[in-house]
């Protein structure tokens, strides 16, 4: 695969460089600044583009900016947006241009070699990504929520994995029941979210994750 | 009997002296009723210069607090007569004689009010004393002379068939005397401009030093979160890796698995380091601002929240530590309100006027908000005081509950 990578910490940057080209991947371009991630893009077009938020040259949040303006310029293009923070409003801002090919993970989860390749994989190959810490962030606050209060807690669970762009045998896997309950799970959550079948079930799935991050289920 | 019957114009007349007299009593009253007051004023026009003179030479150091303290007193007791005299309240303002005796000492000596009584001895027992004799004087005088010219005038009057016109003369000119000796006292005895500013200065002195120590309080605690915590926490794992190492060679499963160890330990480290770094100054605020990071706290929250965050968007930005302390305060308020308070609405405002950020957090929920039941508001306080800010928390049972946070801003 393909891969633009924005950074501004030269360490963390060349680890990352030789994180994917030892898994297989080629690095295209690693830039160290904001200004520096559209042209690189427009250039290279990569596969994927994974991104840091805080970068030169003001410091602040260069890098989603970046990746907001990315998807509305290369809306095929997958972006993987990476932080030493999260915060649920930047999940929601990236995902309201839909939720085609988009992540958004921890620093941290990098050093999860296994598990940050996978999450590679499923960015690229157009899935949703979201790191369990905005995904504990938005349980803890929209608990209220109302399409939230009709899912058992089980329901709630499998669709908290779901968001973190887990498929269904991780699911299962991860939650100890069998694939067949996770599917009947999955059933129960697009039924009580009201969402029609005919979209396939991988949409179905990010639009159940939009209804989950409180968006309109309209859209995307 | 016609002798007995009423004689309108007459008594009016008896009634208009008999006034006049009383009128004049109480003001020769309230001047006579001094004149303890101003022989004690007598010495202490000598006591306090005395006293001075020898603090001057050290030995008289510790009597000169008790002196002033004394005169505090006396100055006390006129001030409240002459104030009920002239129907006003006198305000009493000193500062409080305090601390080790260097403090008192300097307090003592510094206050303006000190200096102010101490003028206030000569003129209380001379203006005293003379209005007294002069008043008494004018007794012996006033009485014959008013009532003789009442009395003219009024048998004029009534034998041209008109009301009297004529008014005591002497008798007036006590009250006129009194008034003026009580007003002298007023007006010394009167904190000064100088000596509410003194009363500021002390005021602002102490809230500054609430604020220093607020803010030492704030910085051990980063230094105890970082070295107890993350520090010791990375020393740990330096450790696992070292045993790794060593392991590496004769035993690959137990390396591996204090591999395992340092990585979910460099994780933990990573996420407590996250939340330092989160009560020192949030990071959305450097991306997006006071208002923008409100925005988010606000989009989180599973209740509606009425947001007016103009004031903080416009204009210059407001110091970092006054953003930062904004922010934790609408986090806060927004948690207790989803947590406790069953309300269907919130709102957040701001206002910024004279120096001040004012935060205004409400909800319609159902009130009865206990700030001990919680430690969140008590953080706030704490914040808010490193600030020289105020937190005042209203919430009557029922509701609605309203927290109101000032900040000074600098602009």
């Amino acid at each position: 695969m393909r891969i633009v990578i924005a950074e501004d910490n030269a360490l963390l940057r060349e680890g990352m460089v030789l994180l994917l080209s030892s898994n297989g991947h080629s690095v295209e371009a690693s830039v160290g600044a904001g200004p520096e991630i559209l042209p690189a893009l427009r250039n290279h077009r990569p596969d994927l583009a994974v991104l840091d938020v805080r970068l030169p040259p003001s410091f602040r949040d260069e890098g989603l900016r970046a990746a907001l303006a990315a998807r509305r310029e290369l809306p095929d293009l997958p972006v993987l947006v990476l932080s030493q923070y999260v915060e649920e409003t930047y999940a929601a801002e990236l995902l309201a241009h839909g939720a085609k090919g988009v992540g958004y993970l921890l620093k941290d989860r990098v050093g999860r070699v296994d598990q940050f390749l996978e999450a590679l994989e499923t960015v690229a190959g157009g899935g949703t990504v979201l790191d369990p810490e905005v995904v504990t962030q938005l349980l803890s606050r929209q608990v209220a929520a109302r399409p939230m209060r009709n899912l058992s807690p089980r329901e709630q669970e499998v669709l908290e994995l779901m968001a973190q762009g887990k498929a269904n045998n991780a699911i299962s896997e991860q939650l100890v029941i069998t694939e067949r309950a996770v599917s009947k799970h999955i059933r129960n959550i697009f039924d009580k979210f009201n969402l029609p079948p005919e979209g396939g079930s991988v949409h179905r799935r990010v639009l159940a994750v939009l209804t989950y991050l409180g968006h309109d289920i309209q859209e995307s | 009997m016609p002798e007995f019957e009423p004689q309108p114009d007459t008594e009016e007349d008896t009634s208009r002296l008999g006034a006049a007299v009383r009128d004049a009593r109480d003001a020769s009253a309230f001047l006579y009723m001094g004149l303890p007051m101003a022989v004690v004023c007598f010495f202490g026009c000598f006591v306090v210069p005395a006293s001075l003179f020898f603090t001057v030479f050290l030995i008289g150091a510790p009597a000169w607090p008790e002196v002033v303290r004394a005169l505090r007193r006396l100055a006390g007791h006129e001030r409240v007569r002459a104030g009920a005299f002239l129907g006003t309240t006198v305000p009493e303002q000193y500062l409080p004689l305090d601390g080790s005796l260097s403090d008192r000492f300097r307090l003592a000596m510094t206050d303006p009010g000190t200096w102010r009584d101490a003028l206030w001895l000569p003129v209380q027992t001379l203006s005293v004393m003379l209005l007294s004799l002069l008043t008494l004087l004018l007794w012996l005088v006033g009485l014959p002379l008013d009532g003789v010219r009442l009395g003219v005038a009024d048998a004029v009057a009534r034998r041209r068939g008109v009301p009297s016109r004529a008014e005591p003369l002497v008798l007036n000119l006590q009250r006129f005397l009194a008034e003026r000796q009580a007003s002298w006292t007023v007006n010394l005895l009167r904190p000064s401009e100088s000596s509410r500013l003194a009363e500021r200065v002390a005021e602002l002195s102490e809230s500054r030093a609430g604020a220093v120590e607020a803010h030492s309080a704030e910085l051990r605690r980063i230094e105890r979160d970082l070295h107890d915590g993350v520090q010791a926490q990375l020393v740990a794992l330096s450790l696992r890796i070292g045993l790794a190492k060593q392991q590496l060679a004769k035993d690959p499963e137990a390396t591996r698995a204090r591999l395992d160890e340092a990585q979910e330990g460099i994780e933990r480290v990573l996420a407590d380091l996250r939340h330092v770094v989160r009560t020192v100054y949030p990071p959305v605020l450097t991306d997006r601002g006071l208002a923008g990071a409100v925005r988010a706290l606000a989009a989180g929250s599973s209740i509606p929240v009425d947001l007016q965050v103009s004031v903080v968007e416009s204009g210059h930005r407001l110091p970092a530590s006054v953003e930062a302390a904004a922010y934790f305060v609408i986090a806060e308020g927004l948690t207790n309100i989803r947590k406790h308070s069953r309300a269907t609405k919130s709102s957040v405002r701001f206002q910024r006027s004279d120096g001040q950020l004012t935060i205004t957090v409400t909800d319609d929920g159902r009130g009865g908000a206990d700030e001990h039941a919680g430690s969140g508001l008590v953080g706030i306080r704490r914040r808010v005081a490193a600030l020289d800010g105020t937190a005042t928390l209203t919430s009557p049972v029922g509701g609605p509950t309203e927290l109101k946070v000032e900040l000074p801003c600098g602009s």
